[in-house]
């Protein structure tokens, strides 16, 4: 699931917009999420989260997720539907005796806490999707002025994820294919194993870590006043979305303590 | 015009007795095509550091002698204002690709030396077309296969607009479909584009076909400075040296050559040489 949760180039109206914006939008759909807990709301707060993945166009790769994340809606929608024993009783899962009651409100809580928890981690990762990592973290930079060589050593660091992870297994082969064996049911010994794999990594790391230094230094890093190619500030349709989700979240908190979405 | 001279240049590591480098001269002309040869541990990628900054600002040891850029001396410049001059791609096309996806990746340079938005916009549309890979321009850098790496990281070097670009042995890393690609590139912006280029290299095939000079360096020192014509001709001293003789050159070496027969350096040479021999 990891490999499916990173950046999907599209040119959509989402991905259009500032990576400040839809962190506000996926902040903005925890605090709605947490609100309510009438399984009508959240519906349709599931419903809306679900039209911003179709307008990002990445509804289709969240696919898989999104019934990965089914799964666990089901058991958590059971658990509440078991132990939720108020109300008014439906039907008794040991017939006879009058054990284990299923009640209306169990199984609409279930729901409810179903919906809540896919809203919540799926606009999570339509944010994910529909914004570069570069862009989240300039944003950072540009807004909450982080230092740009903290931000940059991050970003370096998430770039080279994958070459580690491919010099991981040209280690572990190289060392496979000199009869060295790798695994074994022993935690401990497990452990163990990897040693030779581990030092010859560190050092291809370290090496690494120097070529990529001296790039850096030829490509002119710390030569003053930098710019950015890209635009990090918002644009109107960003102050705008940000000012609607505002007041439509202190709206919403008004509702709730009206009495309004609440089971 | 000299743009790059190189003055009793000498350096030592660290903690090493024996020097690197040994009172190198030479001096490279603007819009030449040089290439470097030599054995492993001959000092070649020494050099290149040299050049691009890296000794002394990022490497120490014993440095003597002078390198002149452009009439100022290399030494007393920072690496940022060497790099507005010299492009430097590396060998190992993963340890110098820095950004995530291809566009960023040829920004980089720009945005660290402050040119504004709009001009790196049109430095990488002009960087991209030049290695031909303007169709990667969206790709994320992981994707790309080892040719597309290195020609990245030349358009990367491109994109700061140097007059020299410094390569230190790119094709060592790349299958020959690779390697042609990056020598056709190469020759496409020396001869187009009038970039001088400075190629450390291995491949004698390749250099005997593009380049207009070769410097073969053996232990430090620079034992040939001459036309690759010159250069090749001189086979029992290139061997001795442990250089690769380009196998055109070394099989007319073997059958002679003389002025009406001169010595062939690609496979197109050969042909008219064996023609001329066999008409004799």
């Amino acid at each position: 699931m990891a490999a499916l949760v990173e950046y999907i180039h599209e040119d959509s109206p989402v991905h259009r917009l500032n990576a400040l914006t839809k962190i506000f939008w996926a902040l903005f759909t925890l605090g709605f999420g947490l609100l309510f807990n009438d399984y009508r709301y959240l519906l349709a707060l599931l419903a809306s989260v679900l039209l911003v993945a179709a307008s990002a166009r990445v509804l289709q790769s969240l696919l898989p997720v999104i019934s990965g994340l089914t799964v666990f809606a089901m058991i958590l929608f059971l658990i509440q539907a078991l132990f939720y024993n108020q109300g008014q009783v439906l039907f008794y899962l040991i017939p006879g005796v009058d054990r284990v009651p299923v009640t209306v409100q169990g199984l609409l809580s279930g729901l409810a806490m179903a919906a809540r928890m896919m809203t919540i981690i799926l606009s999570f990762l339509v944010f994910l999707t529909a914004t570069r990592t570069q862009d989240i973290v300039l944003t950072l930079v540009e807004k909450f002025k982080i230092p740009y060589d903290y931000a940059f050593m991050f970003l370096t660091a998430l770039r080279f994820i994958p070459s580690f992870l491919n010099e991981v297994k040209m280690v572990s082969d190289a060392q496979q294919a000199r009869g060295h064996s790798i695994g074994g049911i022993n935690p401990f010994k497990k452990i163990k194993s990897y040693a030779p794999v581990t030092i010859p990594l560190v050092l291809l790391s370290i090496n690494k870590a120097e070529n990529i230094a001296m790039a850096m230094e030829t490509r002119g890093y710390c030569g003053g006043n930098r710019t950015c190619l890209r635009d990090t500030r918002m644009g109107r349709t960003d102050y705008l979305l940000t000012a609607a989700l505002i007041l439509l979240l202190a709206s919403s908190a008004t509702a709730r303590a009206a009495g309004y979405g609440v089971m | 015009m000299t743009l790059l001279k190189i003055e009793n240049l000498t350096f030592s590591y660290p903690q090493s007795i024996q020097p690197a480098l040994k009172n190198i001269n030479l001096a490279i002309k603007k819009g030449s095509f040089t290439g470097i040869t030599g054995p492993t541990g001959a000092g070649k990628s020494t050099l290149a550091y040299c050049l691009n900054g890296i000794i002394p600002h990022f490497q120490g040891g014993k440095l003597g002698g002078q390198i002149n850029l452009r009439g100022d001396s290399l030494f007393t410049l920072g690496t940022a204002q060497i790099s507005r001059v010299v492009g430097s791609v590396f060998q190992d096309p993963d340890a110098q690709i820095i950004s995530a996806d291809v566009e960023q990746e040829v920004a980089f340079g720009p945005e660290n030396l402050g040119v504004p938005p709009e001009e790196i916009e049109q430095r990488i549309a002009e960087a991209l077309y030049l290695t031909g890979i303007s169709g990667l321009r969206r790709r994320p850098t992981t994707v790309l296969s080892g040719g597309q790496k290195q020609r990245l990281a030349i358009a990367a070097a491109l994109a700061v607009l140097p007059e020299i670009l410094l390569l230190d042995e790119p094709t060592s890393e790349l299958d020959p479909a690779g390697t042609e690609e990056i020598f056709q590139v190469l020759k496409k912006l020396n001869r187009e584009h009038g970039i001088t280029i400075i190629i450390i290299e291995q491949k004698t095939e390749q250099l005997a076909t593009h380049a207009d000079r070769i410097v073969v360096l053996n232990e430090g020192a620079v034992v040939m400075d001459d036309h690759p014509r010159q250069v090749f001709s001189k086979q029992q001293t290139l061997e001795a040296v442990g250089v690769r003789i380009p196998q055109v050159a070394g099989l007319a070496g073997m059958i002679g050559v003389n002025d009406r027969t001169p010595l062939p350096l690609t496979v197109e040479q050969a042909h008219r040489f064996i023609e001329r021999i066999l008409r004799r």
